[in-house]
């Protein structure tokens, strides 16, 4: 164990001040992003042809894009969440 | 022709085709999709926009410096694991961002893909419209054999006592009826179009004149298009005793109250009067200069010889032309009468007939106009002012509307759906179905249920010219309908506008001369 001492004591009540913000500033987009990827996006059923095809390979990849982004936040934001946690805050 | 109002019962939407939207625009800006379309447009935009807001938020995170702080308190309880979740903040700006530009490429592709069948649209209508032109020179020698052919019947006819009243028109509607699926055909619409535009090349070179000089000559009057050939019309028809204008008389018939302003756009539809030919609504509260909806009828008779019915084929086709339709001095008679004035704010609605007069009292300067609404108006020639809020409904297996051409305006939203989808079943009880009042009212529940922003924010503004009377103090709504005939036998001295306050319980008559300018 390594000891604190009075250098740490600051350095970690400023690394608490910045968590909170980040964890309170996350929240919200991994909420928006959590809805986007609940209600996608989708063309209408009854468009067809090549215009339709092209762009129904674009649709996915703006689905699983638009999902990676969610996962990444989500886990910034549990990380964040620990962070804090383990801090006391 | 049209049935009676109100519409019952109300056919299934779904038995129609998809939305086709076209919002108001001009030159490279108009486009063409489906209601759907559109609304996926929009949530790609509104995605990007919420991926891009979240990319610029995670950039402010990342400026809280964790990863610098948590470095700083090395050997603090929980610094690790928010080095962790500096890392993850920088693999969460990576992915976001990515996010964010296929969002933009995906709307991009669409938009690119609707600009694509926009240009294919054009192309294929104005082809459709060229070919229309050929046929018209092409014919029109033998219109001329056929003229002259049929002089000597046409003498012998007036000879025997045979007027135009006398024209087989029961003959026409028949025909109508017992051929739903052909004049229900998109494709007999586009024809019809192409028809009335070729009317002044056919004329032409009926005349032995060259490709364009009755166009020329046209316009050197004043008439541009579609309303060449529907003067032409006039004119021809007139020799022998057709769409022969004349003055018309008005009468308020009817004065009462509702509660509540139209909502939604099926609404306004059923508030479109029949028999009856105006209704006018006027919004009156403290304080505030009054408001006025006014409501125009359909046709009441498809006869070419001008009787006592001044919403009739002449009207049709004087409005067309954009000459003194019977109909629309009517119309203005009633709304002297309604005490509208031209500072005052004034919404047209109107169906079939009603919505060519309307476009056209919309378009003129006599009228503060602030709303349009038509369903099946052949006005798709009228030049409107920018800014006015509404919409022009039509089906697209209507020829009606094609009467008057293609739609070379887009100040307005212009709103389209096949009445009968391919395979659907098509009334056969009265002709042109997809001309009904019925019809409309099933594309009109669809545009209520539309989900794009383009259709939305119409059918929002029209609703909130008239909204929240009810709960205003002192508010009034009332409600005037005029019965309208040709002939002016009744008159009333001028300067009758009853201007403010509820108009009297008399009938006050009013008589406008129908000379054609």
């Amino acid at each position: 164990m390594t000891s604190h001492g009075p250098i740490s004591q600051p350095a970690g009540d400023a690394l608490r001040r910045a968590l909170e913000h980040q964890v309170a500033a996350l929240a919200p987009i991994a909420a928006g992003l959590h809805a986007a990827e609940a209600h996608p996006a989708v063309a209408p059923a009854d468009w067809h042809g090549p215009a339709s095809d092209a762009y129904d390979g674009l649709e996915s990849r703006l689905r699983s894009r638009v999902a990676v982004a969610e996962r990444a936040v989500s886990t910034a934001l549990q990380t964040s969440r620990l962070a804090l946690a383990e801090l006391g805050g | 022709m049209h049935s009676t109002h109100p519409p019952a019962p109300l056919p299934d939407p779904a038995l129609g085709g998809p939305l086709w939207v076209t919002p108001a625009g001009r030159g490279s800006q108009v486009m063409v999709a489906t209601d759907a379309l559109l609304a996926q447009t929009e949530r790609l935009a509104r995605l990007h926009d919420s991926l891009e807001s979240d990319a610029v938020a995670l950039d402010r995170i990342d400026a809280l410096g964790v990863g610098a702080l948590a470095t700083a308190a090395a050997g603090v309880p929980g610094a690790a694991a928010a080095m962790r979740s500096a890392a993850h903040l920088d693999g969460a700006r990576v992915a976001v961002r990515s996010a964010a530009a296929v969002a933009r490429r995906a709307d991009a592709d669409l938009r690119q893909a609707i600009a694509g069948y926009t240009a294919a649209e054009e192309r294929q209508q104005s082809q459709a419209l060229r070919l229309g032109e050929l046929v018209g020179i092409l014919f029109g020698p033998a219109l001329r054999g056929l003229v002259i052919a049929g002089m000597p019947s046409l003498l012998s006819a007036r000879a025997a006592g045979l007027g135009p009243e006398d024209l087989p028109v029961d003959g026409l509607e028949r025909w109508l009826l017992d051929h739903p699926e052909l004049i229900t055909d998109p494709a007999f619409v586009e024809g019809v179009r192409a028809t009335v535009m070729s009317i002044d090349d056919a004329t032409g070179s009926a005349m032995g004149l060259s490709p364009g000089a009755v166009e020329s000559l046209a316009a050197s009057h004043g008439f541009t298009e579609v309303e060449a050939g529907a003067a032409i019309t006039m004119l021809a028809g007139g020799s022998i005793g057709l769409f022969r204008e004349g003055a018309v008389s008005m009468e308020r018939v009817t004065t009462s109250r509702v509660t509540h302003g139209a909502h939604g756009t099926l609404d306004r539809l059923s508030r479109v009067p029949e028999n009856d030919q105006v209704r006018i609504e006027r919004y009156d509260a403290p304080g505030e200069p009054p408001r006025y909806v006014v409501y125009v009828g359909p046709t009441e008779t498809f006869s070419p010889v001008a009787t006592d019915e001044p919403w009739d084929l002449t009207s049709n086709v004087a409005a067309v032309a954009g000459l003194g339709a019977g109909s629309l001095r009517a119309t203005e008679l009633a709304m002297h009468d309604a005490g509208v004035r031209d500072s005052d704010q004034v919404q047209f609605i109107g169906f079939s007939q009603g919505g060519l007069i309307a476009a056209r009292l919309a378009a003129s300067d006599s009228w503060n106009t602030v709303g349009l609404e038509t369903y099946g108006a052949p006005a798709g020639g009228i030049a409107l002012p920018e800014g006015l809020a509404g919409m022009a409904i039509r089906n697209t297996d209507d020829f009606i509307p094609a009467l008057a051409g293609p739609q070379s305006d887009h100040h307005l939203l212009q709103v389209e759906r096949r009445a009968f989808a391919p395979g659907a079943p098509i009334p056969t009880a009265e002709p042109a179905p997809a001309h009904q009042r019925e019809a409309y009212a099933a594309t009109a529940t669809a545009i209520d249920a539309a989900e794009s922003l383009a259709v939305r924010r119409q059918i929002a503004a029209m609703d909130a010219f008239t909204a929240g009377f009810e709960h205003r103090d002192g508010a009034t709504i009332t409600v005037m309908t005029y019965h309208a005939e040709r002939g002016g036998e009744k008159h009333l001295a001028p300067g009758k506008s009853l201007g403010a306050g509820i108009p009297a319980a008399v009938t006050p008559t009013w008589s406008s001369g129908g000379s054609i300018p």
